[in-house]
């Protein structure tokens, strides 16, 4: 072995902070923006999307509120009473479910009552929702009262529809997701709901005084 | 026997009752759609409370003032009458509201709290890694050295060491580095090439730093409550801060001071009308029909196929590359659901084939789900 100094040779060096920045950049890119493009012929049209800015209007929202007074396609029925406690008590006085509600209608009802309902009022309208009672959630949200006391099995189904329409004290108003024909399917399901609680009360109270009666 | 009577009147009864029929409306220390409750007995006397709680109406129509005018503050908005609860549901009520122990919201454990300490699996294989490596060593060591011990035997000569340096810079070495670079530089090009236009694993900062796994996980709030119009139209649909104010005019408070703050900015945006400018995540070319009806409603598909596992991101990202390969292979592969479906009725010829082979899948391609017409025109 001689104690030759060697000269620096750089190919080393280079070549291994190539290397590694090539391991580098094969794995990391900023995940915080959407990243490059190549030629994006006709990837970006030039009419506004659905929830972009847009200047033309004051408040510069592309989605805009319906015309008032338009009337939209599909099930339409003008709900005419207001968003008072007067047009509360009226609603439940004089509007009705239309006739011959059937089983698609309850299937229907369900699958709505799941999505929007069902968070808080639970699957089986018994005020127990996945946000009122949840063991990992430090501030439940409010109970709402059960579908099954006693002044809401006599709530008219009028009432019913306003709330759900307007919405009614915490609740929110559902008129703007739901359209008419969807709203009665809920309320629909939901007294289907309360029919059952009702008939197994009865069918309870009938086993119990036939079980009470033949006692000597 | 006046016993039973007074034992009726129980905070524990209470808190049954003011969760059957006054949680809805009141809050304990908060306003709610009513008034909040604490120290409502100091305020009014135990006679008017159980006169108004019972049946409110009539106390207003008999000209009591104070019923009156409490009627008027909240915006003549009734409170129900209660004919069924009994003088002692009433006092039990008023028992647990005047309770010093705070709210029922008292937390039942944390939610962090329950979950156990995991084992990080990643340790394990640091380990595993530590242990093949002194295997190696050691191994490499005894090599060296029975081959010494057959040099010494023989009596050949020892070869002489090569040194490290004088290796690393031999042709072979230089021949495997290059090799190596070749290898990781063709992989960047190709997969930044790959990656250009697409945006798998897009994650921008949103307005509200809104956590899906929360909302979505732990809360079970169905995708559809929020992204109402996605079974209906060609957009999934960004809730209105109206849909935030749903739950959030009640819950105002985070599960921690960084939460709480993120729903401020609901307030902020509700109170001055201006939307919350959430970011677009998913975004497809203009080029490219897609509907969300098409697939939610028709195909019957779950949103986590596209999106991922939404209900588990803390901040959500893209999940699929939503390249035109990854639509094709789900549209070949993915097996619709054909009969008793009304959107397929008029595939005639196909209920047709079904009806001699029940084996036959039907994909969405067999339903000219990979005709170039179907997402471009």
């Amino acid at each position: 072995m001689t104690g030759k100094q060697r000269a620096y040779q750089p190919t080393m060096a280079i070549g291994t902070a190539l290397l590694l920045v090539g391991l580098w950049s094969s794995c990391y890119y900023p995940r915080s923006k959407p990243g490059w493009e190549y030629m994006p012929d006709m990837a970006h049209g030039t009419a506004y999307e659905t929830y972009s800015i847009n200047p033309f209007f004051a408040d510069s929202m592309a989605s805009r509120p319906a015309v008032p007074r338009s009337i939209p396609r599909g099930p339409y029925q003008p709900f005419h009473f207001s968003k008072t406690p007067q047009g509360y008590d009226s609603a439940g006085k004089h509007w009705f479910m239309p006739v011959g509600m059937d089983e698609e209608d309850l299937k229907a009802g369900q699958h709505h009552y799941v999505i929007y309902c069902a968070v808080c009022h639970g699957p089986e309208g018994k005020a127990n929702g996945s946000i009122v009672e949840n063991p990992n959630v430090v501030n439940p949200y409010p109970p709402p009262p059960s579908y099954f006391r006693e002044d809401i099995l006599n709530l008219p189904e009028g009432k019913m529809y306003y709330s759900i329409y307007y919405g009614k004290n915490l609740m929110g108003a559902y008129g703007k997701v739901l359209n008419p024909e969807e709203i009665w399917q809920v309320v629909y399901y939901v007294k289907s709901l309360q029919k059952k609680y009702l008939d197994s009360v009865q069918a309870a109270a009938a086993s119990s005084a036939a079980a009470s009666t033949p006692k000597p | 026997m006046t016993l039973p009577a007074r034992a009726e009147v129980s905070a524990e009864k209470g808190q049954k009752l003011f969760k059957q029929y006054c949680a809805s409306c009141h809050g304990i220390t908060n306003k709610m759609v009513g008034p909040a409750l604490k120290g409502i007995t100091q305020k009014r006397s135990e006679k008017w409370l159980i006169e108004w709680i019972r049946n409110n109406a009539a106390l207003r129509a008999a000209g009591d003032k104070d019923a009156i005018a409490i009627w008027e503050e909240y915006g003549r908005n009734e409170m129900p009458a209660f004919l069924s609860l009994t003088d002692d549901d009433i006092r039990s009520i008023l028992a647990y509201v005047e309770q010093d122990a705070p709210a029922a919201a008292a937390p039942t454990g944390g939610p962090g709290a329950a979950a156990p300490a995991r084992e990080q699996p990643t340790m394990l294989l640091y380990v595993i890694i530590a242990v093949l490596l002194a295997i190696f060593l050691t191994l490499v060591r005894a090599n060296m050295l029975l081959r010494r011990m057959t040099a010494e035997v023989t009596g050949e000569p020892m070869p002489e060491p090569v040194p490290w340096g004088q290796r690393l810079r031999s042709p072979k070495a230089i021949a495997f580095y290059s090799l190596v670079a070749v290898g990781l530089l063709g992989f960047t090009l190709a997969d930044s090439a790959i990656r250009l236009g697409r945006s798998k694993n897009y994650t921008p900062e949103q307005p509200i730093n809104f956590s899906h796994e929360l909302h979505a996980g732990i809360l079970k709030i169905d995708c559809r409550y929020c992204h109402s119009s996605a079974e209906k139209s060609k957009v999934a649909g960004i809730p209105t801060v109206n849909t935030c104010m749903n739950c959030h005019a009640a819950v105002q408070q985070g599960r921690t001071p960084e939460g709480t703050a993120e729903i401020q900015k609901i307030y902020a945006a509700y109170e001055n009308n201006r939307p919350i400018q959430w970011v677009k995540i998913h975004n497809l070319p203009d080029h490219v029909y897609f509907s969300h009806a098409q697939h939610v409603t028709v195909g019957k598909i779950a949103c986590q196929t596209c999106h991922g596992p939404v209900e588990s991101m803390k901040k959500v990202y893209q999940y699929a590359s939503l390249s035109m390969g990854w639509c094709l292979n789900c549209h070949r592969q993915t097996e619709v659901q054909f009969q008793d479906n009304a959107y397929y009725t008029m595939f005639t010829e196909l209920h047709e084939k079904l009806k001699k082979d029940s084996t036959l899948k039907v994909t969405a391609q067999m339903t000219g789900g990979d005709e170039c017409q179907r997402c471009h025109y």
